[in-house]
């Protein structure tokens, strides 16, 4: 397939230039100006947050806010509504009461001025029967811990009431008789009755733009401006009446979802709903996120009680967290613990694995953790295994909403410390180890384990590899015990992580729209966010390949007015399902491929006629050219076949659009997995405990490269993030008083510039995958995946192995990894 | 079972900058700072002194009386050469008047407290964090942000770095990019052949989530060169 624009290292980001420049309003930026509003037809919200893990408001007192002319709303303004769900967990006020976990809503307050908003929160007093809190997961499941709900610690069902078993509502997952291999197994890692606990910490997506919704109800308010740019034909008709019913501007990944959950809640027609996913004053982009670490979908409290201080208040409201704020309620990955037991024979055959998994789920979430169980069962070939996982709650905040990986991230640490640990064990390289296990090497083994779905697509083992050879991991690693060099006091550890994630599905309902304009511009349609993770650019790429072009010029409105691309609009654009799970090329593109097929079917008779051939002649679009199949010296440049999209021509707009749909038409009994490896060299100064990430290769199977700009930094940013959650990054609640002691970048320390290795290399496999559009898969979420695993193991390296079993290896870690290590005489001596 | 009382968000605890802990935010702690200021002035009459900018030469901005320091007062203000008038409250952070006064939404607000620099301005040529500058402080002073070139292409350094961003694309969700260009102007303006520890320097103070940091200084170099 020769392409030109698909992989072209060339193209650059579209939305770029309105972000440095500036120019972009995100969501967080609206102020009353840029909705063209008055500065008094707005207010300023804020929330009145409860400090306690577990507690009951005895008496809040209002009234001295209310007399200030503020405007509160408690649990009583929710009384009349029905109660919500964050996931699949318990149902609950989006103010309440009852509060599960530190940082709770209690009230919320409504000011003229971000500056009042804090004068606001600070009249009002709220007095709390603070009971007893439990925030560890095993803890939560002793006799006489405090009980989060009537039925316990466990969600809903968990455990059969006649017989203390656990249900379907938990996990368990088993084939062969892992009990009996491990016992008669060469080598044995862990064991039945002394199982390794292994524990990840709790991280916070922590995106820059913060969290931001600002809504109103139409009466007295003007018609919400849409966006400025772009227009067509095709998009300045809103589907829905603009200026009725709630409209809501919201940093979401998912806006028809939002709209849904908003409609639900207020109990009106799903129409009278618009939520504005999108930056406005800009050419596409949107309001937030940090590139698929995502921003929220639309089941978070705060849209509900923003658009509910909008509904009581009569004006715009705009809720703009501070940063505390906003880290007291973001999207956060749970911690999980895990104990687990790896068998092998003496040769280096993986013949079993068997643990249990106890997932923090927090207060009102439910199980999230089953990405963590998969990917146990996908990443290596065992002929027994038994695995389970536990959900609990806890008196912790622990939302799981939008942000890379789900349970893949502690799952993969899980997996990749066993398996170094049995490699070390058989004395055998753990390159080698892996090569001789990792499930899906070849075609006959690229299925689903448990449900035996096939891989649509699959070179994880290629990937691997890859990344292998271009890291020089055969020379770098020099045996177990031995760093792979050192300098004076720096030792140098290398370490890797194979990966195998279930991402990139193609989900079904994803709807596309592509125009052309009679003046050759391009204007795409489609329902998706631009968050960062560049389908603002991916998108127009595989558009411009579809229709012959060989740039996005075509999509630039400075170029050919009317040109662009509108985004994520409920009143205005297409539902193209939401931005997040890595499955936005996929879905989007195979919609958008579709949508141009439609388009040109009804463009090519007018083209035909032209060029003098039967108006049922196959035509090629390519090199900016239309030309019948087999004569391409008989041609209609793009600009002159679009100059015949006239009125006179048939073509009542001017324009000629295409719709594409991803329909439930995905081959059957398929699934979806990316796979590859990271590795990784490190230095750790043994006397300073300084931890530095060298460089990095990423192996990636990503079928083909769409937005090759986009993939590196997809790559590039997905390790650095993964740098924080294995060295640094734990949001932590303070045990004595269940607390949290880090809400902000400070305390809750992320990388940094220092931080960046001075290389991060990606390697692509590419082929093509039978469903994806040009091949293509969607990687975003696998490009942190695994990194914390992967530093965990080259850290372990450079010191001569120590046996790391948590994240993040902190400098307090890798002070007592070196006096342990030193005690036991095992740390390398230094040349 | 315990009872306690904790008023607005707080609980009376001690960590300083903890919503959740912390009776005082940084901005009633100025306001009643003004207060104290205030209540000085009454006695020694001296008179707001503890609040008056330093380009207190304006003419407007002696609004301020010893009465209510919190009272609205009008300033003017030089952002990208161009002269702004607008009403604040003594207590307002640069940040602020900016992207609500002034709608000059490119200077980002991503967490308000100096640690992660996506607020970073120019002031007189040095880059400043706009969370935690006071606006009153402001006039007199050259303020410089990321719509500089918006207009007309003012600043060449600036401009090159927006270049630079594109090519190798530095920035994906955007939104900590406009602050960390402002502090690689400055370094540039500084020093046209920065190495790589210098340029990291530079901007260590900038984070970024989705870590294109590696571009970052790629376009630094790229800029540098092309001046």
């Amino acid at each position: 397939m020769s392409l030109a624009v698909v992989g072209n290292p060339n193209i650059t980001r579209r939305d770029i230039p309105s972000k440095v420049t500036g120019q972009l309003v995100f969501t967080y930026d609206i102020n009353p100006a840029t909705l063209g509003l008055a500065n008094d037809q707005m207010l300023y919200m804020g929330m009145v947050r409860c400090p306690y893990p577990n507690a009951i408001v005895k008496k809040i007192d209002t009234s001295a806010a209310e007399a200030a002319g503020y405007v509160v709303l408690t649990e009583a303004d929710f009384a009349e509504y029905n109660l919500m769900y964050v996931g699949s967990g318990q149902p609950h006020a989006p103010i309440s009461n009852t509060v599960l976990y530190p940082g709770q809503v209690v009230a919320a307050v409504a000011a003229p001025t971000t500056d009042e908003v804090e004068d606001a929160i600070s009249l009002i007093t709220v007095e709390y029967d603070v009971q007893p809190f439990v925030l560890d997961v095993q803890d939560a499941l002793a006799p006489n811990a405090p009980q989060l709900f009537p039925a316990g610690n466990l969600p809903p069902g968990a455990v059969n009431p006649e017989n203390g078993m656990f249900t379907a509502a938990t996990l368990r997952i088993a084939w062969g008789d892992a009990d009996s291999a491990i016992a008669s197994a060469d080598v044995v890692v862990g064991g039945l009755n002394s199982p390794i606990e292994l524990n990840t910490a709790v991280i916070q997506q922590a995106e820059m733009e913060p969290w931001c919704d600002v809504a109103m109800w139409s009466g007295s308010l003007p018609t919400v401006p849409g966006p400025t740019t772009p227009t067509s034909p095709e998009s300045t008709t809103p589907s829905a009446p603009m200026g009725t019913g709630l409209t809501v501007y919201d940093t979401t990944e998912a806006p028809f979802l939002g709209q849904a959950t908003l409609a639900g809640y207020f109990n009106i027609p799903l129409n009278s709903v618009r939520v504005i996913g999108s930056g406005i004053q800009g050419v596409g982009a949107s309001g937030f996120a940090g590139m698929t670490m995502g921003n929220k979908l639309g089941n978070a409290e705060h849209v509900i009680i923003t658009a509910m201080m909008a509904l009581k208040s009569g004006a715009a409201v705009k809720y703009g967290p501070t940063r505390n704020d906003h880290l007291a309620i973001t999207s956060q990955r749970f911690s999980e613990r895990a104990y687990l037991t790896f068998a092998a024979t003496s040769s280096g055959m993986l013949t079993a694995i068997k643990g249990v998994v106890y997932e923090n789920s927090g207060a009102w979430a439910g199980a999230n953790g089953s990405d963590t169980i998969s990917d146990i069962l996908n990443m290596y070939n065992v002929a027994n295994m038994d695995i389970s996982l536990i959900p609990v709650n806890t008196n912790t905040h622990h939302y799981s909403g939008a942000f890379r990986n789900v349970g893949e991230s502690q799952g993969h640490f899980f997996l990749e410390r066993m398996a170094d640990m049995t490699a070390q064990k058989l004395n055998m390289d753990p390159a080698q180890f892996r090569l001789m296990n990792l499930h899906g090497a070849t075609v006959d083994t690229q299925f689903d384990p448990q449900s035996g779905y096939r891989y649509s697509g699959y070179e994880g083992y290629q990937a691997f590899q890859a990344a292998m050879n271009q890291f020089g991991w055969s020379s770098l690693w020099k045996g177990w015990g031995k760093p792979s060099s050192t300098n004076g006091s720096v030792y140098y550890g290398v370490g890797f992580s194979a990966h195998n994630g279930q991402k990139g599905l193609p989900i079904p309902g994803s709807n596309v729209k592509i125009t052309v304009l009679s003046n050759g511009g391009v204007f795409i349609n489609s329902g998706r966010t631009e968050n960062g993770a560049g389908s603002d650019t991916a998108i127009p790429i595989m558009g411009a390949e579809s229709l012959g072009l060989t740039s996005l010029d075509n999509f630039n409105p400075a170029m050919y007015p009317g040109a662009g691309y509108l985004h994520a609009d409920t009143a205005l654009t297409t539902n193209d399902s939401i931005q997040g799970g890595s499955t936005s090329t996929r879905s989007s593109g195979i919609s958008i491929v579709l949508a141009c097929e439609a388009l040109k079917e009804q463009w090519a008779p007018a083209i035909a006629a032209a060029l003098g051939v039967p108006a049922n002649t196959t035509l090629i679009f390519a090199n900016n050219t239309i030309y019948p199949e087999g004569n391409p010296s008989n041609f209609k440049t793009f600009t002159e076949a679009a100059a015949l999209l006239t009125p006179a021509n048939g073509f009542e707009l001017g324009s000629v659009t295409g719709s594409g749909s991803l329909l439930f038409n995905t081959p059957a009994n398929t699934t979806y997995r990316v796979g590859g490896g990271k590795f990784v060299m490190v230095a750790v100064d043994v006397e300073t405990a300084e931890v530095r990430v060298i460089s990095a290769v990423v192996g990636m199977d990503i079928g083909r490269v769409i937005f090759a700009k986009g993939a590196e930094s997809q790559v590039q940013g997905g390790f650095t993030q993964g740098i924080g959650e294995g060295l640094f990054e734990e949001f932590w609640n303070d045990p004595t008083t269940g607390r949290n002691t880090n809400y902000n970048f400070h305390d809750f320390r992320m990388a940094t510039q220092m931080d960046a290795p001075d290389s991060i290399t990606p390697v692509w496999v590419e082929y093509v995958d039978p469903v994806g559009p040009f091949g293509a898969k969607g990687i975003g979420e696998n490009c942190s995946m695994c990194v914390s695993a992967a530093i965990a193991n080259a850290v372990s390296n450079a010191l001569g192995n120590y046996p790391f079993t948590t994240t993040p290896i902190t400098k307090a870690d890798i002070v007592t990894a070196i006096q342990w290590m030193k005690d036991k005489g095992m740390l390398p001596a230094q040349p | 079972m315990e009872s306690e009382k904790a008023e607005g968000s707080s609980a009376g605890s001690e960590q300083e900058g903890n919503i959740l802990q912390t009776k005082m935010s940084r901005r009633t702690f100025l306001k009643l700072s003004a207060a104290t200021a205030a209540a000085t002035a009454a006695v020694t009459t001296v008179g707001g002194i503890a609040l008056k900018s330093r380009g207190a030469s304006n003419a407007q901005s002696t609004a301020q009386t010893t009465t209510d320091l919190f009272a609205a007062v009008p300033i003017t203000l030089t952002v990208n050469g161009i002269p702004y008038t607008t009403t604040i409250e003594p207590r307002d952070m640069l940040v602020n008047v900016l992207r609500e006064n002034l709608s000059l939404t490119g200077t980002k607000r991503p967490c308000d407290r100096m640690e992660c620099g996506g607020c970073t301005v120019l002031i007189d040529g040095k880059a400043v964090y706009s969370c935690t500058t006071l606006a009153m402080r402001m006039p007199g002073h050259s303020i410089e942000t990321i719509e500089a070139n918006n207009i007309t292409v003012t600043d060449s350094t600036l401009a090159a770095l927006q270049a630079a961003w594109v090519t190798y694309d530095a920035s994906q969700c955007g939104y900590c990019q406009p602050g960390r260009l402002m502090a690689a102007t400055a370094l540039l303006k500084n020093n046209t052949s920065p190495t790589v520890d210098q340029i990291k320097a530079a901007v260590a103070g900038n984070l970024c989530r989705c870590g294109t940091y590696n571009h970052v200084i790629a376009a630094i170099q790229a800029a540098a060169a092309s001046l």
